[in-house]
């Protein structure tokens, strides 16, 4: 007994408040970490957003000075109407073309096979994109693998790098194996039984898909479309290695106006006006996706 | 039937058209890495070292790993640290205004690359924090710190809550429970978190190009790379960031497989 | 008896608006065998959490061997508790997990190993020290879980359902198991179940609760004797209830009532007294009431046989009396097959007046 006593001494017979240091010890470092080099870094882009450079030195103040000037420019609201045209077609033609193969992945395919899939639809993640974005070029450009494979029976050249298509390729590049992956984890949850009931009641195959898949896994495919245009809306790799830079996207922009001049302060309004759209459409489709069935 | 079986056919060539899709330029630029020709094409040209040797050569390059490999460990030590008391928090506490809490800890990945990296460049500059490698490291701290505490949090909800009371009863203090009961369940998918967020950290291109400065990471030296003579070299470090990434994701994986098993039940 | 070990002096605890356990009062004495019984809900198990550490007193005092643990930590007090779900843990095999209490109180190595293989040994389970949980049987797994909160030798030792994951025949055994290690360690259990055979055959005294109060404490026997009132009455089973008014009382002692179903006499627990007008509520065990065709007895109700139940050998028998007032009778199976009554027939129950007792809490 004597080696095994309990410190019984500590606060015994009276009433004591004792901080609780464990829970605080751990749950406050990340708050902490996440408000001063997160909260404070986004809320200190927008602040600077109305402050105005002289003689190269950024000076606060409060000004509407870089508002007015970007939003009553021709070629902001040009490059914003091309970004969000390009983000929205992106989305939809990623989540139109990922669906077949997510659907046919949950459906169609043994457990097993489904794991590795799983596996293969990760590996993306962890080569560079730059890297993958280069292969296009190879593949793409003029004289480049494909034109040479259509050269051989006659075909081409066709321009496909610095196009509209060439920026799409990389698009896909970059949102397919996510959205396949978000769209299947949510088409892997739903209920079979669900499925066999609709074919029971004679919905015919294609009706089910439509009438019983695509309403039951909506949250999903909502949460991927969305993945997929936060991603092309502020991706400026794809446009500028693949799609030839014209006309530049809102991200572009940002990397231009921050890398070659000093005008941060517009670049932040560029970027406040961006984190707008994207909250805005992310509300959207969110309440979208949970709205209560009609 | 058969007009079953088509359709099924149908649907699994997509399939395999898509993994094609996906798949091109990874297998590509690994092709294209040992490849001679400068800008292959049809017929592709022979065998070759020569952009391995280029590489081996630059010292920019080695001294670009050297800045990925420093920038990767300390993100991953204390992303993971970081990641682990937020699911930590997660898992053991309901308080006031814990979605707000959690929606910080989660949120970076959402925020389009090019925007955090100006935002991080703007602020660390103005706290004269940036255009060094503790900015890098700064701004993939934050945006490694949810993939740690989503794996974390993963391995926690598997966990029974009793019995991290049960270590309480059996006279540990909470702190020594964390050490004898919380870590050793959570060990896996720590180690897990380790390997995920140095892989991550060792990809990203865009926040690191903002804040770097002149201290060049791997992914910055590619991206400065494209933007002015284009090499293969980029294919061969393509290649061997590829390389050491998925090894280490298949380390952190089978870390995670292997010890899982016993505690199933 | 010396000082208790334990004290809940009016000790409350609600969740925010729910109130879980109000106003408990218990004292419980060093080597007793305590059942607090309960259905779910009725607060055992915030009661035990509370001895245990795990909750806090919303007011009131609980004093271990008179002193206030209120505001000591789980660690801090030496109430090891058996998990419902026994909570071991899955990364340790089945000695560390005994050794973990000695770990934390920073005992050297070589002897808590020598003290969890003693444990092992005294529950049969020496063989298996170097297996994995996974590997066990759940009576394996049970009796782990008790070496592990019995290794630190405590006073005092808490356990919540600790056989409700088990089948019923290891159950029983597992019971025997309980009840041979109490005596033999002279240690109190504290032990909550929902189950009353468990309470009944193991515990020396049993808590009954219901809604966050304490119904009735007492010996297994006085319970079933002498419920307080209609609730334990009820949940102990077995017994009708009655009610009537007192009219007065006869030489015996006993005490008249008049009631829509005729007149009676019943006793009166110690202690309690009524006077004339009262209402009181009278509870029958339902193995003292006789039937019979032709009644001359006092007691007696006339009823029709509307159901009967066979249980190994005894036989419940379900009767209608005038009024739709329900009651059951209790017999062997032997005897009643004697009687000769059969579903739908008229009978009369009868029953000696020192049978029926007035409930001490209507």
């Amino acid at each position: 007994m004597s080696g095994a006593k309990p410190p019984m001494s500590a606060g015994v017979g009276k009433k004591t408040f004792r901080l609780p240091w464990y829970g605080l010890s751990l749950s406050m470092p990340i708050l902490v970490w996440q408000l001063i080099f997160f909260v404070f870094p986004l809320a200190f882009l927008v602040a600077i957003s109305f402050w105005i450079v002289r003689n190269y030195r950024m000076v606060p103040t409060f000004e509407w000075l870089n508002w007015s000037y970007m939003l009553s420019r021709g070629f902001f609201w040009d490059a914003y109407l091309h970004t969000l045209g390009m983000a929205a077609g992106a989305t939809v033609l990623v989540s139109l073309v990922a669906f077949p193969c997510a659907y046919t992945i949950a459906f169609k395919f043994r457990e097993s096979l489904k794991q590795l899939i799983v596996l293969l639809l990760v590996t993306p993640f962890f080569t560079s994109y730059l890297v993958r974005t280069y292969s296009w070029q190879v593949f793409l450009s003029d004289n480049g693998i494909l034109n040479a494979a259509f050269g051989q029976f006659g075909l081409g050249p066709f321009p496909m790098l610095n196009s509209t298509f060439g920026t799409y390729v990389g698009y896909f590049t970059l949102c397919l194996p996510l959205v396949v992956l978000l769209q299947l984890f949510s088409l892997m949850y739903i209920d079979r039984s669900l499925i066999e009931a609709a074919h029971n009641l004679g919905c015919g195959r294609v009706r089910t898909v439509f009438q019983v898949v695509v309403p039951t896994a909506r949250i999903g495919i909502v949460v991927a479309a969305l993945f997929c245009f936060i991603l092309t809306f502020g991706d400026f790799v794809s446009p500028l290695y693949l799609g030839g830079g014209q006309p530049p996207t809102l991200s572009t922009l940002i990397t231009d106006t921050t890398k070659s001049g000093q005008q941060w302060p517009r670049a932040a309004v560029i970027a406040t006006m961006m984190i707008v759209t994207l909250l805005i459409t992310a509300f959207a489709s969110i309440s979208f996706a949970y709205r209560r069935r009609a | 039937m058969n007009e079953h079986r088509l359709i099924n056919f149908l649907l699994r060539s997509y399939v395999v058209l898509v993994f094609i899709f996906i798949f091109t330029p990874i297998a590509g630029s690994f092709v294209f890495s040992f490849n001679v020709d400068r800008f292959p094409s049809l017929p592709l040209g022979g065998f070759s070292l020569r952009w391995y040797e280029a590489i081996a050569a630059d010292s920019s390059v080695w001294e670009a790993f050297r800045n990925s490999l420093v920038v990767g460990v300390v993100v991953s030590l204390v992303s993971t640290l970081l990641g682990f008391t937020a699911a930590y928090t997660d898992f053991r506490y309901h308080f006031f205004g814990k979605s707000i809490y959690m929606a910080l800890a989660l949120l970076p990945p959402t925020i389009p690359v090019v925007i955090m990296g100006l935002a991080m460049l703007a602020f660390l500059s103005r706290v004269g924090l940036s255009g060094d490698l503790h900015s890098v490291m700064i701004s993939h701290i934050v945006m490694c710190t949810p993939f740690a505490m989503a794996v974390i949090r993963m391995r926690l909800a598997q966990m029974d809550a009793n019995i991290e009371a049960a270590a309480w009863n059996l006279g540990a203090s909470q702190w020594k429970a964390m050490r004898h009961v919380i870590l050793p369940f959570a060990a896996p998918s720590i180690f897990s978190a380790l390997f995920v967020t140095m892989a991550v950290s060792f990809d990203e291109f865009a926040v690191a190009w903002f804040v770097s400065g002149l201290n060049e990471t791997v992914p910055v030296r590619i991206l400065n790379t494209l933007q002015g003579q284009v090499s293969p070299t980029i294919n061969a470090i393509g290649t061997i960031v590829f390389i050491t990434t998925m090894t280490l994701v298949v380390v952190a994986q089978l870390l995670l497989m292997r010890r899982q098993k016993p505690t199933d039940a | 008896m010396t000082q208790p070990l334990v004290v809940f002096d009016n000790v409350v605890k609600h969740f925010g608006s729910f109130q879980a356990v109000e106003c408990m009062n218990l004292e419980i004495y060093e080597g007793e065998f305590v059942a607090i019984m309960g259905s779910s809900g009725c607060g055992k198990t915030t009661t035990l959490r509370m001895l245990a550490g795990l909750e806090k007193p919303s007011d009131g005092e609980i004093r271990l061997k008179g002193e206030r643990i209120n505001d000591l930590y789980s660690w801090e007090r030496e109430t090891p508790l058996v998990w419902q779900n026994l909570a071991l843990f899955p990364f340790l095999n089945v000695i560390e997990n005994v050794e973990f209490g000695l770990k934390m109180r920073g005992m050297a190595k070589a002897e808590r190993r020598k003290k969890a293989l003693h444990w092992l040994g005294r529950l049969d389970l020496e063989e298996f020290a170097e297996r994995d949980i996974s590997q066990l049987s759940g009576g394996q797994k049970q009796r782990v879980a008790l070496a592990r909160s019995l290794v630190t030798e405590p006073p005092i030792l808490l356990l919540d359902e600790p056989l409700s994951a088990l089948d019923a025949n290891l159950s029983v055994r597992m019971q025997s198991v309980l009840t041979g290690l109490q005596k033999d360690l002279g240690i109190t259990f504290v032990y909550v179940t929902h189950s009353q055979s468990e309470a009944f055959a193991m515990a020396d005294r049993v808590v009954i609760m219901s809604r966050g109060r304490v119904e009735q404490i007492g010996s297994p026997q006085e319970v079933f004797r002498e419920p307080h009132n209609r609730f334990v009455a009820e949940f102990v089973g077995g017994k009708n209830i009655l009610t009537g008014s007192v009219t007065g009382f006869d030489d015996a002692g006993l005490v008249n009532l008049s009631s829509e179903h005729g007149e009676f006499q019943a006793r009166l627990p110690d202690g309690k007294t009524v006077v004339p007008g009262d209402q009181v509520t009278v509870c029958l065990s339902a193995e003292h009431v006789d039937l019979c065709a032709q009644s001359s007895r006092p007691n007696r109700l006339a009823c029709t046989v509307v159901g009967e139940e066979f249980i190994g050998s005894m036989v419940n028998i379900h009767l209608e009396a005038v009024g739709g007032l329900e009651l059951q009778v209790q017999k062997m199976h032997a005897d009643y097959d004697q009687l000769g009554i059969r579903s739908g027939q008229h009978v009369f129950a009868e029953w000696d007046a020192e049978s029926a007792l007035i409930l001490r809490g209507e």
